[in-house]
């Protein structure tokens, strides 16, 4: 008798855990899913320009046993404006200004030797846009060449 | 014999199943975190300009994240601060760190002129950094 019940005990226990619970695999995937979104989200798509700045801790930098090699030849470029006429770029053309739709193409077609031996020093007045700066240090670091910001006016 | 099968039963379904419940918490959780975080990220309102080229980097536990908003606020590491006392701060990082020093990052505004950057590059200077990195967006998208 007692056997009887508990086999019957056993087969309804199987009935009711039979199958693979998905219940919980579902919610874990979901979590990791949101979870590589925010990241990636957060995280990515961000990247860094690198400068040097102005001044005795960049000159500081220079390797000791290259001081006799020639120095580096220094290109000043200075941005002006930034108001409703738009930034200008001066350096890059001689004398004249260049606006600043123009400077990345003037600046991807100039010659450069070596654009290793080449620094830029890229100043910029008070109201002129980051975005127009970082424009201008996009185009030269595409060529190579290292860009100083200067902290001087 | 019934009776004794229906309360085996009972005591089988008996209090309450936690797991679905602690599964909807976490993802409550995770939910209000990533909203909060956007949330922050949109308070700071900083969108950085785009750029063609870059380097990328993944260690940026150690570095000092220097923000320059559009009305000209600057923020360290996502406090407000004001000009005068970057260089301090930065100096006494750069002491404290020393070699795990991770260098500083400037996440400024593409609207922000550059006279709001040229006082934090000119204290980074005088606290002894001779380079910084700007933060940029990917022009391509980037992601992979």
């Amino acid at each position: 008798m007692s056997m009887k019940l508990n086999r019957r005990s056993v087969f309804d226990r199987s009935n009711q855990r039979s199958g693979l619970m998905m219940t919980p695999m579902v919610d874990v995937v979901l979590v990791i899913l949101i979870f590589f979104m925010a990241s990636t989200t957060i995280a990515g798509y961000e990247w860094f320009l690198q400068a040097a700045v102005e001044g005795p801790a960049e000159s500081e930098a220079v390797d000791e046993e290259a001081r006799f090699v020639l120095p580096a030849a220094v290109i000043d470029v200075e941005l002006v404006g930034g108001g409703v006429g738009g930034t200008v770029v001066y350096g890059i053309a001689g004398e004249t200004g260049v606006a600043l739709e123009r400077a990345a193409g003037i600046i991807s077609g100039m010659e450069i030797g070596d654009s290793g031996s080449l620094r830029v020093r890229l100043g910029a007045g008070d109201e002129v846009p980051m975005g127009d700066v970082m424009a201008v240090h996009d185009a030269w670091n595409e060529r190579g060449v290292k860009v100083v910001m200067r902290t001087s006016r | 014999m019934r009776m004794r099968s229906v309360v085996d039963r009972g005591e089988r379904g008996a209090g309450v199943n936690v797991t679905p419940m602690i599964d909807v918490v976490m993802c409550l959780i995770v939910f209000y975190l990533m909203v909060g975080q956007l949330a922050l990220d949109r308070k700071s309102s900083i969108v950085v300009a785009e750029t063609k080229t870059g380097i990328e980097h993944q260690d940026l536990a150690d570095a000092v994240v220097i923000g320059v908003l559009m009305d000209g606020g600057l923020t360290l590491n996502g406090e407000a601060i004001e000009v005068d006392r970057i260089g301090g701060e930065v100096t006494g990082l750069v002491a404290r760190q020393g070699d795990l020093f991770g260098g500083v990052r400037v996440r400024a505004d593409e609207e922000a002129g550059f006279g709001a950057v040229r006082p934090v590059l000119r204290a980074l200077q005088e606290a002894g950094v001779g380079g910084v990195e700007f933060v940029t967006l990917r022009a391509d998208g980037g992601g992979g």
